[in-house]
């Protein structure tokens, strides 16, 4: 009798379990960067879109779009927290490439993270005509010593704002705040969002804002770019945060 | 050694130095001092006894050397003690706080009391709505992110939005509604409209009246809003990617079906009460947000968010405070500085 009730209640409990989603599903909740631009909430449907890559990578491995969905969401927000698998954003780049050869986006993550210059050249060569592609090869080659090759690169005749990150970054890292200083302005107050990639309007303007408060750090202006890391804190910066308190 | 005391530049009423005994009238509030640190120099931690009485907030240091300024605020009638203790508990200094008289009823909202890790790992800045007049009632709430300039630091290629910290200052609360606006895309609709697909495969939805509006679809009211969105800020799309990006927020591409019977992506939550300032609307509310009311098991203050300027609130929060006829129309509702901190 006792064991017929465990069984029932076993038996109820596995019905009480969520349903598994399909792999349709699950790349139903991956957002598209229009979706995302236009939504108030931009964090949201990136933690979603985490959560369904995660998942979906294991459960549905040749779905290019969960893939990507996993490592650029890694990428923007970093592992969930208390997770305990082994999964890195390393190692789930490395995958990703190895199980989708000719996504231009995943080759292009990959290229941002690993700095690798030929592999930007391989994100660029999939997909010639996709910016963000041609960004991740400058900063490789930026990286790699190709200063001039890399603002080169960066050039345009109308520059989005992640072009102007870009170039702004490479001149700061190169030790050429002066020459950075006014691209970083611009990059900060500028509206022209490119919209190839997923990303929130938030993160990128944060980033746009601790860049600009780097570069002025680095060009002597100290009040205002405590001014500007300020804001930045405010905002959940903590990079920003950090230089405040070393500022102290 | 600590103890309590006025500042030359604070008002002594209700101030008595012999008794350490602080009266205050049901609605008011005071300043009082503290001189002194702990045994190892530490800063003392300050709190009410009893915080349904009265409760405390720390002040910007004054310019003073040694000393700290916190206000008093009351919240009903009787009496507390306020202590200044050690990191052990030791208390090293405290002062009666006695509250009599009636007051109206009314919320005080203290946007900055601190700055907490959010159940996603973000950093947000949480406070507490405080209800003067009835049973220490308390209610947590995010507004937006401290620290923004004056008016506002847009956020660059949203729609001419801004991010602002909610400005200080008294205002009332306008009437109970499903908010909607032109101006966000995801809030055209109201919550919680029956939403149905016609004929033609395009969302309709069932807005104040009965009558059926249009979603999407070339004249949806939600592809003009997407539209908008869009031509604000000089980008350019065909119109086909506009009306599937609308589209997207109500069918579920892997089905071809509506996400939701009733519409459940609000960007303002089930409801929401306009922040009114000299009988006009203001351009803020205070609202839940769709994650937390469509999660009720994670919404909790651990996910609650920073917001545009407008005040976020959980929606279980919320509804015992709506059942409780404090949020309703007509309620005055105080913003106090973000440079108010504490209690711990």
């Amino acid at each position: 009798m006792i064991r017929y009730l465990v069984l029932l209640l076993l038996l109820g409990m596995a019905s009480a379990s969520p349903a598994q989603k399909t792999c349709e599903q699950l790349e139903s909740e991956v957002v598209t960067p229009l979706g995302l631009y236009i939504a108030m909430y931009q964090m949201d449907p990136v933690y979603t879109m985490r959560e369904a890559g995660l998942q979906g990578i294991r459960q549905c491995p040749n779905s290019e779009k969960l893939w990507y969905a996993a490592v650029r969401s890694v990428e923007l927000i970093g592992m969930p927290l208390g997770y305990t698998g082994s999964d890195t954003l390393q190692s789930l780049v490395t995958e990703a490439v190895k199980h989708e050869p000719t996504s231009a986006r995943i080759a292009t993550v990959s290229a941002r993270v690993t700095l690798n210059v030929d592999q930007a050249r391989h994100a660029v060569a999939l997909d010639p005509k996709y910016p963000p592609a041609r960004r991740a090869l400058a900063v490789a080659l930026a990286h790699a010593g190709q200063v001039e090759d890399a603002l080169r690169l960066c050039q345009s005749a109308h520059p989005t704002k992640e072009d102007d990150m870009t170039r702004a970054r490479i001149l700061l890292d190169a030790g050429r705040a002066s020459e950075a200083l006014p691209v970083a302005r611009k990059a900060a107050a500028s509206g022209n969002l490119e919209l190839k990639e997923v990303v929130p309007v938030e993160i990128i303007d944060l980033k746009a804002d601790e860049l600009l408060g780097f570069t002025l750090l680095k060009a002597g202006r100290t009040r205002e770019a405590t001014r500007v890391f300020r804001i930045a804190a405010a905002q959940g910066s903590i990079a920003a945060k950090q230089q405040l308190d070393s500022l102290k | 050694m600590a103890y309590f005391d006025k500042l030359p530049t604070l008002d002594k009423t209700g101030w008595d130095k012999i008794k350490e005994t602080q009266s205050l009238a049901l609605g008011k509030s005071a300043y009082i001092g503290l001189f002194g640190k702990g045994p190892a120099g530490e800063d003392l931690v300050v709190s009410a006894t009893d915080p349904s009485i009265c409760v405390t907030h720390e002040e910007p240091v004054p310019k003073i050397a040694g000393w700290r300024v916190f206000l008093l605020t009351s919240l009903q009638d009787g009496d507390t003690i306020v202590t200044a203790r050690t990191s052990t508990g030791i208390i090293a200094a405290s002062l009666t706080v006695h509250v009599t008289g009636k007051s109206g009823l009314r919320m005080v909202f203290f946007p900055g009391e601190r700055t907490m890790v959010n159940a996603k790992g973000t950093p947000v800045t949480v406070g507490t709505i405080y209800v003067i007049g009835a049973a220490g009632q308390t209610m947590k709430a995010a507004a937006g992110p401290p620290g923004m300039p004056a008016g506002g630091k847009p956020v660059e290629g949203q729609g001419g939005h801004t991010m602002e910290s909610t400005p200080a200052g008294r205002y009332i609360l306008g009437p109970q509604e499903h908010v909607t606006t032109r101006n966000w895309t995801h809030s055209v609709v109201p919550w919680g409209a029956p939403l149905r697909i016609n004929s033609a495969g395009e969302v309709e939805f069932q807005g104040k009246s009965s009558h059926w509006t249009l979603a999407t679809g070339p004249r949806g009211e939600v592809t003009w809003a997407v539209g908008l969105f869009v031509k604000r800020n000089k980008k350019s799309y065909p119109p086909s990617a506009i009306q599937a990006a609308a589209r997207d927020i109500f069918i579920s591409p892997d089905t071809g079906k509506l996400r939701w019977s009733t519409y459940l992506a609000n960007d303002f939550g089930l409801w929401g009460w306009n922040l009114t300032k000299n009988g006009q609307r203001t351009g803020y509310f205070i609202h839940t947000t769709p994650n937390n009311e469509n999660d009720s098991a994670t919404a909790t203050i651990h996910n609650l968010e920073n917001s545009h300027g407008c005040v976020h609130l959980v929606p279980s929060e919320r509804d015992r405070l709506m059942k409780a006829g404090f949020l309703k129309e007509g309620m005055p509702f105080e913003v106090r500085p973000y440079t108010e901190t504490g209690p711990p």
